[in-house]
């Protein structure tokens, strides 16, 4: 996409520079051209290549019903991110999660706006009071990735960050439940 | 923040310069006559101008103000990020700034900018002595300045708003945003979108009607194509923004429960009314700053524009398309997929208008021979600068794209290219290019040149790394910048680069204000423009044309070199003041043949004093003196009443000369007068705000949680049909009346004061069955609606049965004969849409209650 | 019949843009109504209820902008070619007719693939 676009500008800049550095260069191109050339066809073509590709991909996106997820809910307040898991335990500021398997966040909605970000595992989805939004995520390999709430939320909203752990899917379960037993007291 | 309380002064920084030594040597008697006619008075009589050269000028001056101080907060918000960990300010006072930031540059600064512009500029386009309603225009001018000192003030008392400029609920509502700073916001900005709608009327009216004989749809300006379409999308884009805000107060004041989701509301019907506002608002900014590129470059390139219907048809889409990109702000609030692709694709879709004009700009500039200069330097910078913010919107409306990059800094990189690069940039061209326009000095470029690049450098500097930023996942709206992200050089960079272009502003400022001083005369037509406006006296004179032109073509002054100098011998229509009276002409819409005279109102203080009392009104709401409110009501209906009393004849004349053997009658003796025209596009923003409102309830219904309501609502039957039966009864007086104005006066009067009971009667009906039936609206969504839906009713009646009686006592006075009926064919407009609007609201409340136990068979 | 030079081809030049933002309004209502009420679970043939709601309004709507296309086609035939005030209403009112019907065609064929209600 960057190289596409970077091509157009270069492209409408050359244009604005021929039409500096030599007036009169276009006089004889009928106004025609540019209608049906550089205002229809050209993004024509573009645009619905592009639109194509992304709902396509917006749709492999999707958590379709039928896939074996793991389900983590997740209850972000102002300003702390509290998760909860199959079992009914919960955890504070760390989502634990298994590595390699899809896994989907039903995000729910508690007092004001908020929304659940893992930069390097995929998308956003906003927590809004009221509703539950579902997000799939995978992370290909165990590790440690960092965690935002991307919707301004109040005077904590910079330090509303939490982490999510990927641990390898056969421990995962161990994992978790030593990880919340240490989180027993609060 | 020294300079926040500078918008308290009027803006007239060019007013002394252009006094009575500008004057041109010879004025003819005529000349004097009008002028002595149209001059604003001095000294306070100044605050009285209606005159829409001043405050064109002075809203424009307003605006730079607005944006100085906007700036300011900019640059708050670059020195707090410049570096990690900084501790400049807190995160409660940063999040005023960057709420007031955002708050101030949309609704302070980039609307009446342009509205300063096309009032400035378009009668002069057009061909006409001013606007339709010169009052109004100076109404709105009012209502922005307080409205917007409200706002200042609230900043400078460290009480701003700070939930951010989309005020999301429910962090903005009572809960999380106790003090009154949200109230602050949602009052302070609705009082500056009564000035926004009232400019939208204005403007509308006056483009279809208020133009030179034999300007046709097909020869007008572009740049009044281009005002017409962004004032329709402002009377259909602002009223669900004034319907939220409306909403969301009730909601903070009377706890009525339209966003709570504990109580059957939702947050999420905050978002689509302020996006179904928000995002057309873009293309409201941007479509008037195309405009004037489209005025500038075949005159910079000394070639006619390509492709001028083309324009008109890819402008007229880009109005529409716009509408439907509203939710790609919420891509992320869970919404279905295929939903997202309606919005996605229209978001696609609408880059190729904006594609055909740029091209079709392209095209003019290569087809001419442009000369470098320092509007054309601008025009240059925005080219490049668009396309880039272009180029990232087209990105971000892609799905999975948005979903990473949504509230990055991704997103505040896209949109400063787009609004700077697109509206900022065209305005500082169309400043140097119309300077001598309203000084009557000749351009001095060596300022600019040098103001030009440290803007451009400047901005390039601080939001070309932005993207960076934002792709390394820095969010929005972050108080602090964190270590050890690889976040902390690039937001160095971006201050820096926000501080040279600080510098260039301040440049370009000191430049104006320089050459408004000590610039020589020039001569009428510097540019060699082919265009009305430049057919005027520079500077203008109050009534712009000393005769009004007869035009045949879409470059009058091509095919008439002295044009201008043959108007002020008063060569054309009108050029012979008589009566006092402010003459201008009025056209049918299509084709420009001249159909009547119109009188313009003169300098008034009304307009100020109205504002003030609505101003009153606001501040009433604002600091919970409840009990002043109604008296500010009727304070504000009395000054508007009052209004009344300055227009109108209570004579026939028949028809009189306009100059040039044509004789018209004058506008009090046609059928649609502007004032018919003008309540019928009121309607229009009206009918706007009810359909939101209904949509409201409906969304409500569908996606809320907790619905259906704890109990269901029933309407009693007497007062609902004495609803109906006396909304009716009144549309159908009204009527009456006007069939009746031929035959008696006393007659129709008497019809009239009947229509103003029924209209009461219809009122109290309203407030009966919402008393009766909602006694708690506090409880439930459903209730809190169905009053609203009835509120709205009774309003309705309450004003139908002012307009009534005032159109009662317009018969008893005079004003109306048979020949002048407007003013009751204009207040049937009223009571005819009120009639429907009623059956429309009763019908929905019927309907809702009918449908709120279907909610139970809905998938949770 | 409207005039050729008659205000009224304002509202013509918005006609079909108008449809198109019906079709916007009844697709994402019916969108929204069918989701929550499950018409994706109903099967009609192989198609779902859902799916074939939303295919017979855009169906409707193109209908409709295609009928106002072709009737202002044969309408600005008849009009005077050139610059002329007539000229250019009836021009600008079929190409804007014209772009309602690509819009309409592109922005809604994703009904064609995409699933519902996820």
């Amino acid at each position: 996409m960057l190289a596409g676009a970077s091509a157009i500008f270069l492209f409408v800049s050359a244009l604005l520079a021929l039409a500096l550095l030599k007036p009169g260069i276009g006089a004889d191109v009928p106004p025609k051209r540019w209608l049906v050339w550089g205002g229809l066809a050209f993004p024509g073509v573009v645009l619905s290549a592009l639109l194509v590709f992304a709902l396509a991909t917006g749709e492999r996106l999707l958590p379709h019903p039928g896939t074996q997820a793991y389900t983590v809910e997740a209850l972000p307040e102002q300003w702390l991110w509290r998760f909860r898991y199959p079992g009914g335990g919960e955890s504070v500021g760390t989502l634990h999660m298994p590595a390699g398997q899809p896994v989907d966040v039903r995000v729910i909605g508690t007092d004001v706006i908020h929304s659940f970000w893992v930069p390097r595992l995929g998308g956003k989805i906003d927590a809004i009071p009221g509703h539950v939004n579902t997000i799939r995520l995978t992370a290909d390999r165990p590790g440690s990735y960092g965690g935002v709430c991307s919707e301004f939320c109040g005077t904590g909203h910079t330090g509303m960050i939490f982490t999510a752990l990927a641990h390898e899917a056969g421990s995962f379960e161990s994992a978790l439940a030593a990880a919340i037993s240490g989180e027993a007291p609060r | 923040m020294s300079q926040v309380d500078l918008p308290l002064v009027p803006g007239d920084v060019a007013e002394p310069a252009a006094g009575e030594a500008a004057l041109p040597p010879k004025l003819t008697a005529a000349q004097r006559g009008l002028e002595r006619i149209w001059a604003t008075p001095p000294g306070w009589g100044r605050l009285s101008s209606v005159n829409h050269t001043v405050l064109g000028r002075r809203f424009i001056v307003a605006a730079f103000v607005f944006f100085a101080i906007g700036g300011a907060l900019a640059m708050l918000i670059r020195a707090q990020l410049a570096s990690p960990r900084s501790a400049f300010v807190g995160p409660d006072v940063y999040n005023q700034i960057f709420t007031m930031h955002g708050t101030v540059m949309m609704f302070l600064f980039a609307i009446p900018m342009f509205e300063g512009l096309a009032i400035y500029l378009l009668p002069k386009m057009l061909g006409a002595r001013d606007f339709a309603f010169p009052r109004l225009t100076a109404l709105g001018f009012w209502c922005y300045l307080f409205g917007g000192s409200i706002l200042i003030a609230a900043l400078v008392m460290g009480v701003a708003p700070d939930s951010g400029w989309f005020m999301y609920t429910p962090l903005s509502s009572n809960t999380y945003s106790p003090g009154i700073n949200a109230d602050v916001w949602l009052l302070g900005v609705t009082f500056v979108e009564i000035s926004a709608v009232a400019a939208a009327v204005e403007l509308t009216v006056s483009i279809l009607k208020f133009r030179a004989p034999g300007m046709t749809l097909a020869t007008m300006p572009l740049f009044a194509w281009y005002i017409l379409v962004t004032a329709g999308m402002m009377l259909v884009g602002f009223p669900p923004l004034i319907l939220g805000s409306i909403l969301l107060e009730l909601e903070r004041a009377a706890d009525l429960p339209f966003f709570d989701p504990t109580r059957g509301g939702d947050p999420l019907l905050w978002q689509h009314l302020f996006w179904l506002f928000g995002h057309p608002e873009v293309y409201i900014i941007f479509l008037p700053a195309a405009g004037i590129l489209t005025t500038m470059i075949p005159v910079l390139a000394r070639r006619e524009i390509l492709g001028y219907s083309w324009i008109v048809v890819a402008i007229t889409a880009l109005g529409f398309l716009s509408f439907g990109l509203w939710v790609h702000h919420m891509f992320t609030v869970g919404i279905p997929h295929l939903a997202l692709s309606f919005f996605s694709a229209a978001s696609v879709l609408v880059a190729v208008p904006t594609g055909v004009q740029i091209f079709l700009w392209l095209g003019t500039l290569m087809a001419g021979r442009p000369r470098m200069s320092v509007p054309m330097l601008f025009v240059v910078g925005f080219f490049l600068i668009f396309v880039c913010g272009g180029l990232t919107g087209v990105m971000l409306a892609i799905v999975p794209f948005d979903w990473q990059a949504h509230d990055t800094h991704f997103v505040v990189a896209h949109l400063h290219y787009v609004l700077v690069g697109g509206f900022v940039f065209p305005m500082l061209a169309a400043a140097y290019y119309y300077l001598p326009h309203v000084t009557g000095r000749e351009p001095l470029y060596g300022v600019g040149k040098l103001a030009f690049w440290l803007i451009f450098i400047g901005f390039n500097a601080t939001f070309l790394v932005m993207h960076l930023t934002g792709l390394l996942g820095m969010p929005r709206r972050w108080a602090v910048v964190p270590e050890g992200y690889g976040w902390d050089w690039p937001n160095l960079v971006s201050s820096i680069g926000g501080f040279v272009m600080t510098a260039g502003f301040a440049l370009f400022a000191a430049d104006v204000l320089f050459q408004i001083r000590f610039g020589k005369r020039s001569k009428p037509d510097p540019w060699g423009a082919e265009t009305l406006e430049w057919a005027t006296a520079i500077p203008p004179r109050p009534y712009a044309f000393a005769a009004i032109p007869a035009v045949s073509s879409r470059t009058p002054l091509r095919d008439r070199p002295d044009l201008g100098a043959a108007l002020e011998r008063g060569e054309g229509y009108l050029a012979e003041p008589r009566n006092g009276w402010q003459e201008t002409l009025v056209v049918s819409i299509a084709d420009g043949q001249p159909e009547h005279i119109a009188i313009l109102p003169r300098p008034t203080f009304l307009p100020l004093l109205t504002a003030l009392a609505i101003g009153a009104f606001v501040l009433s709401l604002l600091f919970k003196l409840y009990w002043f409110s109604p008296v500010a009501v009727l304070l504000v209906t009395g000054l508007l009443l009052a209004w009344s009393g300055q227009t109108g004849q209570r004579q026939d004349h028949g028809p009189l000369s306009a100059g040039m053997g044509l004789s018209l009658p004058l506008h009090a003796e046609v059928e649609r007068p502007a004032t018919w025209w003008g309540m019928l596009f009121l309607l229009v923003a009206d009918a706007t705000l009810f359909a939101s409102l209904m949509f409201g309830g409906l969304f409500l219904w569908l996606v809320a949680p907790g619905w259906p309501g704890p109990a269901p609502l029933d309407l009693p039957w007497a007062p609902a049909v004495g609803l109906l039966v006396s909304a009716i009864a009144a549309a159908l007086l009204g009527r009456a009346a006007l069939i009746a104005v031929p035959r008696s006066t006393r007659l129709a009067a008497a019809l009239l004061v009947a229509a103003a009971f029924a209209h009461a009667l219809a009122a109290g009906c309203a407030i009966l069955i919402a008393a009766t039936a909602v006694p708690t609206p506090t409880l439930h969504a459903h209730m809190a609606v169905s009053v609203a839906v009835l509120g709205y009713a009774a309003l309705h009646g309450a004003i139908g049965a002012v307009l009534a009686g005032l159109g009662a006592w317009r018969c008893l006075a005079g004003y109306v004969s048979a020949k002048r009926s407007a003013d009751v064919r204009t207040g049937a407009l009223w009571h005819d849409y009120t009639a429907v609007a009623t059956l429309l609201a009763m019908g929905f409340l019927a309907g809702l209650g009918r449908l709120a136990p279907l909610r139970e068979l809905a998938s949770p | 019949m409207i005039g050729q030079r008659s205000a009224a081809n304002l509202l013509l030049l918005t006609a079909g843009l108008v449809i198109w933002s019906s079709a916007f309004v009844a697709l994402y209502a019916a969108l929204s109504v069918g989701c929550a009420f499950g018409w994706e679970a109903v099967r009609i043939g192989p198609f779902s209820l859902q799916r074939l709601v939303l295919v017979g309004l855009w169906l409707v709507h193109l209908g409709l902008v295609a009928g106002l296309v072709l009737w202002m086609w044969k309408r600005a035939r008849r009009s005077p070619d050139g610059d002329g005030l007539a000229g250019f209403l009836g021009r600008t009112s079929l190409w804007a007719g014209l772009v309602a019907l690509a819009v309409t065609l592109v922005n809604y064929a994703p009904i064609l693939g995409l699933s519902a209600c996820l």
